[in-house]
């Protein structure tokens, strides 16, 4: 990646670097500089709003990365109902074990529960914008009820699958028959057939394959 | 060199939130206030006062909700962290011997709010949903009182706007189940109309969470600000997932 935006990206990449060694609180922008070879002034004409701007975007890019791994890790699910249970249980397996998460949890729970809740519209409009293919294909075999608004139907199942990333509540996620109830009753008993909810069927092809 | 706390200084009073506070949530939610131990103190009474098991022993007397109706106003207009026992006092007309007779602490003070406040929230979305036609009905009337609660909640709306580090960790860590379990807690009772026992503990902490993730949105509580606006969002994502458990 050359150009603007790869310089961008590689500034962020330092960003983050730079978390996992100093923490979040102690990272500056000299820090940054200096491990991405930007200089401050090249920093801060990229992020006007400052460090806070670039300690948000940096964050943010770290979540589309988990989104992106959550993707790659649930591809062999057989149908879209299967997928979205296999990316809860991936999704709530994982953030246990993601450092920069719990690092900025006890730290600097200010920063990152803002993106995720009060501030979630951009994840949420990135996690529906995936789901949102996946959906089509399901309608396409005729295993959606019938009136679903597509467009809804993918912000609502982005809403609830955040929310559960977030806070699993008293629910454990790790057990498959509450996993199957969240996501076959809660997220998709409005959106999928009966059969489509209780039989595997043939669009899990990904559509990214096509 | 320590210094021993002193008498507050009465600072210059910002003037009162708009309405909406809850509008100005995302935008401030980053600029945290510097937290005192105290508030620490009352953050983690709220688990307690939240937790529907644990009942207060008795209804408040009515120099208790006095009291308690002026914290809420100090709250909306200061701030939890700056709101003091004396200014509840001046603000209820009580004097401030009895007011710090009856709270020693400002969390004793905070705890009573807290409990005042889930018992109106309770009572307000029980209210709301008697009587219900049907499942549905009472979803969509739940979830529009329990929405409506909070997005005009003036002092909780200041507390998040401000010093969004007391709320955010019953949001997202440990105790993200405190209150999204007392959020449900008051339609489980009459969700058993329709729906086992068991089932309504699920489905009550559901609609919960869904009420919620638009709590907290910029300006996502104006979807739910009608009945038929919810009743839209049962109709399309709840009641179809619950015609097979009605009894």
């Amino acid at each position: 990646m050359t150009g603007q935006l790869g310089t961008t990206v590689a500034v962020l990449e330092a960003t983050l670097r730079c978390f996992s060694v100093s923490g979040i609180a102690k990272t500056t922008i000299d820090d940054v500089a200096a491990a991405s070879g930007v200089s401050r002034a090249t920093i801060y004409r990229m992020f006007q709003g400052g460090r806070d701007e670039l300690v948000r975007d940096a964050v943010t890019l770290e979540i589309q990365r988990f989104f992106l791994r959550l993707t790659s890790a649930i591809d062999d699910a057989v149908d879209f109902a299967s997928r979205m249970e296999s990316a809860v249980h991936f999704a709530h397996e994982n953030i246990q074990n993601h450092r920069l998460y719990q690092t900025m949890l006890a730290e600097e729970p200010g920063v990152l529960l803002p993106l995720l809740t009060t501030q979630s519209e951009q994840v949420r409009d990135m996690v529906a914008g995936y789901l949102a293919p996946y959906l089509k294909l399901e309608q396409q075999a005729g295993r959606t009820l019938s009136g679903v608004d597509l467009l809804a139907a993918s912000q609502y199942v982005a809403r609830l699958t955040i929310s559960y990333i977030v806070n699993p509540g008293r629910d454990d996620l790790m057990n498959p028959d509450i996993v199957r109830r969240v996501v076959r009753r809660q997220m998709l008993g409005g959106i999928l057939t009966a059969d489509a909810l209780s039989r595997p069927g043939e669009p899990g092809v990904p559509p990214e394959s096509s | 060199m320590s210094r021993l706390p002193s008498a507050r200084p009465s600072p210059v009073r910002p003037s009162p939130l708009q309405p909406s506070p809850l509008q100005r949530l995302a935008l401030r939610v980053a600029d945290v206030a510097a937290q005192c131990s105290s508030i620490k103190a009352a953050g983690s009474g709220m688990a307690l006062v939240l937790d529907a098991s644990n009942p207060m022993d008795g209804d408040p007397s009515a120099q208790e909700l006095a009291a308690v109706d002026a914290a809420l106003v100090c709250i909306a207009r200061y701030g939890l962290a700056k709101t003091t026992i004396a200014d509840v006092a001046n603000q209820a007309r009580i004097s401030r011997a009895t007011l710090y007779r009856r709270f020693p602490g400002r969390e004793n003070l905070f705890q009573m709010v807290l409990t005042v406040e889930y018992q109106r929230f309770d009572a307000y979305v029980r209210s709301a949903v008697n009587p219900a036609v049907d499942l549905a009905d009472l979803l969509a009337k739940g979830l529009h009182a329990g929405v409506g609660f909070v997005a005009s909640h003036q002092a909780l709306g200041r507390v998040l706007a401000h010093e969004p580090d007391l709320i955010l960790p019953f949001l997202a860590l440990d105790q993200g189940d405190v209150v999204l379990e007392a959020g449900g807690q008051p339609l489980r009772g009459p969700l058993q109309a329709y729906l086992t026992a068991e089932d309504a503990v699920w489905v009550s902490t559901w609609i919960a969470r869904i009420g919620l993730t638009y709590l907290l949105g910029t300006e996502d509580a104006k979807q739910l600000s009608t009945v038929e606006q919810c009743r839209t969002l049962i109709d399309a994502f709840v009641a179809p997932a619950l015609t097979d458990l009605q009894s």
